[in-house]
């Protein structure tokens, strides 16, 4: 790029032209896709980004010169890019996954963490779901802890009745109801 | 690349006595930093309104069928369109000002950045005079100031989309809008016969700043009126 | 300014001519001199009066932690504020009893102890954040030190954009102000985090201008981080390639990266903030359908980065630091000088670690798996520096017993980091004590204890004039022990769970408590001591010689403190920035600096 006394670089007019022919048929694309080609989903948003970054790419290569300029301009500009998406994508993995497991609400927090005893087809099963943290679907059964403090108790006393591990029982509601003073030593209630 | 060198020799004019500042050690170093620096500016600019693109992109995914509903209904895609077609232009012929002070022509360079300037008033007066004021006098204003009633997604993301649609759509136009000025500076400097093929430097800047504005509506354009 | 080019650029300062002090002479004098520095493009005046204003940022700041600290001292709180008239204006659970503005300075004068109330308390807190991050140590190695120091260390007359540079610092005064006109209206309760939607919802204070100030703080530090990117891009002197630069620069250049890429981000946030509170945009407001959390992600994806530009610039000058005072080559030059840029690169990834207990576990898994990344490059560093202290000829002086006090404390900040980036653990630390200790250790014993060692290093070479360097070192010591009393002992009261942020606490906290409360009154002598030493120097220290510590390095090459457009003749590399076993060090005599054999060190190097 060194200029000497009597050269100069010159903008080129053709590549300019076209830049802008294309930039004009790239928005009327844009337009007509987005109001009257429904996509299903996303498809809109998705197709008018990518003709807007087509757009958006051809304005910095040729109008802003990226093309005949030094490399280093184009490593900002890609940088900064990438911030930009960094930004937002990790941002979105955030909200976006928020609705994996169920949202807590307050009062069904109990000892023992997500994995429950629930009844599946007659049996007892350890359910993992939302194996991130306390997580109840709509038919709670009790936490693991719960499950081992009550065997604790009944060893002592008389079998576990089956019918206390139904589903409709609230877990929390187990929770107050079994506190035994012995829970160190717990250990699952093999079903 | 296709970039063209071309002899000018037998031009003569006041701004062939360009002087570099003292700290650089030529003037090429000087070009290439302004260069530089522009271009890391343009970076923050392009940071700063992803800060808008990412409260677009979480909510358009969070409620993305009230979303559309309150785009197809609060904005008008022909006077966006419109405005698009307009900056499209303003950055085309920006460019040949530039072209203009490389080819040394002095009113190339002031009949181009007066076009820009009428296009970039123009999109001023469209957004102003059909978006902004009709919308204040219907009272589609973003949350504490929103009087319209019963919005089209019978939620409150008509003011969210209304928000994001008013602060985007204003700091761009704030951009839009300093950028008038700094042309208009230029043309001045053009008219004083500062610039010329050693010496347009400033005027390029100006021309880059011009462009990120041109390409954030872009992207601003499809996001908000159209999907 | 003056057309004399070998005049210091200091050369002017309280010599207005013989007419004495105060007299009409003095008086044009001083006006002259005052509005030269006020519209200077010199950099190294920018930078000093950079320094100055940080300097006295820290102070306040410091000030303000005195009074938390005292404040903890004992366990409850000391109730009611009262105004002049005696009226009580604020009740014991700090509720207001009347509106009034400026209720900072009633809470000043009240006789019962220096906090007050609880809300007093947020509100100094907040202060202490606020005034440390934004106004103190963001701008104190880059903008301070950065200024004064790497174009002289590169061998450039002066930055590549002088006129942004006066501008940034002009900016810099103008976000200074609104930050103290929101203290005088009252100050801020939020933190100096501004989380919403408390900072969109209270009434209280001046939450609006405060952000306002930091809003313009930032485009302050992005301007001066574009003419630096630029500056060490265009202006090294002949001969110096990118290998060739000192690891301050380096460090310095991965700081403008983070500041050019992350500062726009805050910008953004700090306006969306205003917006929600003046227009209430609705982004951050749930009842609106908006996220309060979406808030964190913006403001950490500036503010995570920003850690980085707060301890990457004191790596830089801590590997000057050592590489000066044990006269030894760098141990593994290109690692350190790449490990700066990879911690920017990195730095970008992570922001997420601050929300654990906020965000979607999903994103925790992710945020947590890419937080481990940072401890390679910052290990890399600190083993290259621990090498090179091996079997070198160190000389014990203060700005090297800052460079060993940084390492001891950054070490324990930085390993304190991973039980953080792991999720069961964070659960548990979150928001308490450890937290504090953590970051301070990073931030106070890494880069405020690196700050001093620079002002000590580099000390003779921008004023001209030596310390004492005995008292220094002993208030050297001062610093670390009363440091390392008020910090370590955080550890252990977040590791019992007390919580931040509270103006009280359970009485089984009180005697870690007090321990840490009297460190910092060792630390405040410490840094009283230093001031002292410093004004000493500048009142009646003796001149400087031009390279004191035996450095290699450009700066070491012009005079102290340096001419007006730093070299007298243009430099021209020669050597590397830390090649102690190949040339004598500029101004001293060879007979005093015993080289190896060339011969056997060129092979050993492979040069």
């Amino acid at each position: 790029m060194s200029e000497h006394d009597n050269h100069h670089h010159v903008t080129p007019l053709g590549p300019m032209v076209f830049t802008l022919v294309s930039l004009v048929v790239l928005t009327v694309v844009t337009v007509l896709t987005a109001k009257f080609v429904p996509l299903p989903g996303s498809g809109n948003l998705i197709l008018a980004l990518v003709i807007a970054s087509i757009k958006g790419t051809f304005v910095a290569a040729f109008f802003m010169h990226l093309l005949y300029d030094k490399a280093v301009n184009t490593i900002v500009v890609m940088s900064s890019m990438f911030g930009v998406v960094l930004f937002i994508a990790l941002t979105m993995v955030d909200i976006g996954t928020r609705k994996l497991h169920e949202p807590l609400e307050a009062g069904e927090i109990v000892a023992g963490g997500g994995a429950q005893w629930v009844e599946r087809d007659g049996k007892q099963v350890v359910d993992y779901k939302g194996s991130y943290g306390p997580s109840y679907d709509a038919a709670p059964g009790k936490s693991v802890l719960d499950a081992a403090r009550e065997a604790s108790d009944a060893t002592g006393e008389h079998a576990p009745d089956a019918d206390e591990h139904n589903a409709e029982t609230p877990a929390n509601d187990a929770a107050h109801a079994n506190t035994p003073a012995t829970t160190e030593h717990a250990e699952p209630a093999p079903h | 690349m296709t970039s063209v060198s071309v002899e000018t020799t037998n031009t003569a004019e006041p701004h062939e006595t360009y002087v570099h500042q003292h700290h650089w050690r030529n003037a090429d170093d000087e070009k290439d930093a302004a260069k530089l620096g522009m271009w890391l500016f343009l970076g923050t600019e392009a940071l700063m309104f992803s800060g808008f693109f990412c409260a677009y992109a979480v909510f358009r995914m969070l409620y993305p069928d009230t979303w559309k509903q309150a785009s197809d209904y609060y904005l008008d895609w022909r006077i966006g369109g419109f405005n698009t077609l307009v900056l499209v232009i303003s950055s085309f012929t920006i460019v040949q000002a530039i072209r203009g002070a490389q080819l040394n022509k002095k009113m190339m360079i002031f009949w181009n950045l007066l076009a820009t300037n009428i296009c970039a008033l123009t999109f001023l007066v469209v957004k102003i005079g059909w978006e902004y004021i009709p919308k204040i006098r219907a009272g589609e204003l973003p949350g504490a100031f929103f009087t319209y009633g019963h919005g089209p997604t019978g939620t409150t993301h008509d003011h969210l989309f209304l928000g994001i649609y008013w602060v985007a759509t204003a700091t761009h136009g704030l951009h839009v809008l300093i950028g008038v000025f700094v042309i208009g500076w230029c043309m001045i400097r053009t008219m004083k016969g500062q610039f010329g093929p050693k010496n347009y430097m400033f005027l390029e800047n100006t021309g880059l700043y011009w462009h990120i504005v041109d390409v954030i509506w872009i992207f601003l354009f499809p996001m908000l009126y159209l999907v | 300014m003056s057309g004399d080019h070998d005049a210091s650029f200091l050369k002017p300062i309280g010599d207005f001519g013989d007419g004495g002090v105060f007299s009409a002479q003095w008086w044009r004098g001083f006006r002259t001199e005052v509005w030269r520095w006020a519209t200077t493009l010199d950099h190294k005046k920018i930078g000093l009066m950079y320094l100055c204003a940080v300097l006295f940022a820290f102070f306040l700041g410091g000030v303000v932690a005195l009074m938390l600290r005292m404040e903890l001292f004992y366990p409850t709180m000391i109730v009611d504020v009262t105004d002049a008239a005696g009226n009580v204006v604020l009740n014991d659970a700090g509720e207001k009893i009347t509106k009034t503005t400026g209720e900072l300075f009633p809470g000043w004068t009240s006789s019962k102890g220096p906090v007050t109330s609880n809300n007093f308390y947020n509100r100094l807190f907040s202060l202490h954040g606020a005034l440390m991050v934004f106004l103190f140590i963001i701008p104190a190695v880059p903008a301070a030190f950065g200024n004064i120091f790497i174009p002289l260390m590169i061998g450039a007359k002066d930055v590549a954009f002088p006129r942004l540079n006066l501008m940034s610092w002009y900016i810099y005064l103008f976000g200074g102000t609104f930050a103290v006109y929101s203290l005088l209206m009252g100050g801020v309760e939020t933190g100096w985090t501004f989380y919403t939607p408390y900072s969109t919802s209270t009434q209280w204070g001046s939450v609006t201008s405060m952000v306002l100030g930091a809003f313009i703080l930032g485009f302050s530090s992005i301007l001066t981080g574009m003419n630096f990117i630029v500056t060490v891009h265009k202006l090294r002197a002949p001969g110096m390639g990118w290998f060739d630069m000192p690891l301050f620069v380096w460090a310095s250049y991965a700081t403008s990266i983070i500041q050019v890429l992350a500062t726009p981000v805050l910008a953004i946030t700090l306006l969306m903030l205003i917006f929600e509170r003046t227009f209430r945009i609705g982004v951050f407001d749930p009842a609106l359908g908006g996220d309060p959390v979406l808030f964190q992600h913006f403001f950490w994806f500036y503010s995570h980065p920003a850690v980085y530009i707060m301890i990457v610039p004191a790596f830089g000058i801590v590997s000057e630091l050592i590489a000066v005072h044990c006269h030894k080559r760098l141990f593994g030059y290109k690692a350190i000088a790449f490990s700066s840029i990879s911690i920017a690169s990195v730095s970008f990834l992570i922001w997420g670690h601050h929300m654990f207990t906020a965000e979607s576990p999903a994103a925790n898994v992710v945020f947590s798996a890419l937080t481990f990344l940072v401890a390679i490059p910052t290990a890399i560093k600190v083993f290259n520096w621990i090498a090179t202290m091996y079997k070198a000829s160190v000389t014990w002086n203060t700005p090297m017993l800052y460079a060993m006090s940084f390492l001891f404390n950054f070490s324990i900040g930085g390993l304190t980091g991973p039980p953080h980036a792991v999720l069961s653990t964070d659960i548990h630390l979150h928001d308490t004590y450890f937290v504090v200790a953590h970051f301070h250790y990073v931030m106070m014993g890494g880069s405020v204890i690196a700050v001093l060692g620079a002002l000590h290093h580099w000390w003779p070479k921008f004023t001209g004039k030596m310390y004492n360097d005995k008292p220094a070192r002993w208030m050297a010591l001062l610093v670390f022990i009363g440091f390392n009393v008020t910090f370590f002992t955080q550890f252990f009261l977040g590791t019992q769970g007390m919580p931040r942020r509270y103006a009280t606490y359970v009485p089984e906290f009180t005697t870690l408590n007090q321990i840490s409360t009297m460190g910092s009154w060792v630390l405040a002598i410490g840094l009283f001591g230093h001031l002292l030493i410093f004004v000493q120097s500048l009142v009646s220290g003796r001149k400087a010689p031009p390279n004191p510590w035996g450095g290699l390095t450009l700066e070491w090459y012009t005079d102290a403190p340096p001419v007006e457009h730093n070299f007298a003749h243009e430099p021209v590399l020669t050597h590397g920035p830390y090649d102690y076993d190949l040339v004598v060090p500029p101004g001293w005599d060879p007979a005093d600096y015993p080289l190896p054999d060339p011969e056997l060190v060129r092979k050993a190097h492979g040069h």
